[in-house]
């Protein structure tokens, strides 16, 4: 007997929480869990305990998610390039952060007034604040959607680090201003620390229902 | 029951020679062909089976029809046009290497 609607929707949550969101992949896995449900409950079995006995039998020691970070890595095998490509940018520009902080630091970017300095300071802060930063959050987002269970669902997981893009987005730019002399330094500081009374209870509860 | 690794190896010509034979399967179909051909045997596992479809699909082997199948989406896995001869080819090639390890076996055996 073919499932109920409800009964559809309810494994295709269940699919949804083990972080399966890329479509084609979660229409194969719901409907061949569907299939495996029906065929238990016709030899006398209910619902929920078909359901349990089939998730069970699932890849029970790596779970669904493992299924999806395979499949990604096939279906972008050809984006590896690209890939590279980002690494090495990401390496030059950290690299050219932090010898300018490094230069900052001896002082020898205020002792000698070299003409490039200034357009080097913001070209590095532009590095640091459109390339740098936004890949590290995507990066640890991507790492926690993989990971089912932290207790948040996938679009609270995108509003956690969100805020925490846009806190160190905030940061860094108001300690860039405040270097810099230039105005708007101290409510940059505000938003962050506003941002961050956010993302620090949200970022400590994921760590705890991680670690037990 | 074989080995996971022994079975992840023998994926690829397993799917292409079952979509040769029977033109179009969904996911679940593939499994339980393969666990009823084999006696119970070889059962694939999903977490093996998706990888390999999807591989599959990456190299322009199969191709995706999606249908709609008691309120849910079946998608059906086919061969391409263009792999038709070479998915010939792999499972023939296949096929030698079976004779070839037997030979191999055979001889080892003896020893």
């Amino acid at each position: 007997m073919p499932l109920s609607n409800e009964q559809i929707a309810y494994i295709r949550d269940k699919i949804h929480q083990e972080g399966i969101d890329e479509s084609a992949l979660l229409n194969d896995l719901l409907d061949h869990i569907c299939c495996a449900v029906e065929y238990e409950m016709s030899r006398d079995s209910g619902f929920e305990s078909a359901l349990n006995k089939v998730l069970s039998d699932f890849s029970p020691e790596e779970g669904l998610g493992n299924i999806q970070v395979e499949i990604t890595t096939i279906t972008y095998t050809k984006s590896i390039t690209m890939k590279k490509l980002t690494f090495v940018l990401a390496f030059l520009a950290s690299l050219l952060f932090f010898i300018c902080i490094l230069l900052n630091g001896v002082r020898l970017l205020n002792n000698y007034d070299w003409a490039f300095m200034n357009d080097l300071a913001f070209i590095n802060q532009y590095a640091f604040c459109l390339f740098i930063l936004p890949l590290y959050w995507f990066h640890q987002y991507k790492l926690a959607k993989q990971a089912p269970n932290d207790g948040l669902g996938i679009t609270m997981k995108l509003v956690l680090f969100s805020i925490g893009f846009l806190c160190s987005e905030a940061l860094a730019n108001a300690v860039f201003f405040k270097l810099m002399h230039m105005p708007g330094g101290n409510q940059l500081f505000i938003i962050t620390a506003v941002l961050g009374m956010v993302y620090v209870p949200l970022f400590l509860f994921r760590k705890y229902r991680l670690a037990f | 029951m074989y080995s996971k690794e022994l079975i992840r190896g023998t994926l690829k010509p397993i799917i292409l020679k079952l979509l040769a034979e029977h033109g179009r399967m969904y996911g679940y179909e593939i499994c339980q062909k393969v666990k009823e051909l084999t006696s119970n045997e070889i059962i694939i596992k999903e977490g093996s089976l998706y990888p390999a479809l999807y591989k599959l699909k990456a190299e322009g082997l199969v191709e995706v029809e999606s249908i709609e199948v008691d309120n849910r989406t079946r998608q059906y896995y086919s061969l391409t046009d263009k792999s038709q001869a070479m998915a010939k080819e792999q499972v023939n090639e296949f096929s030698l290497f079976l004779l070839t390890m037997s030979r191999l076996f055979k001889v080892s055996s003896s020893y």
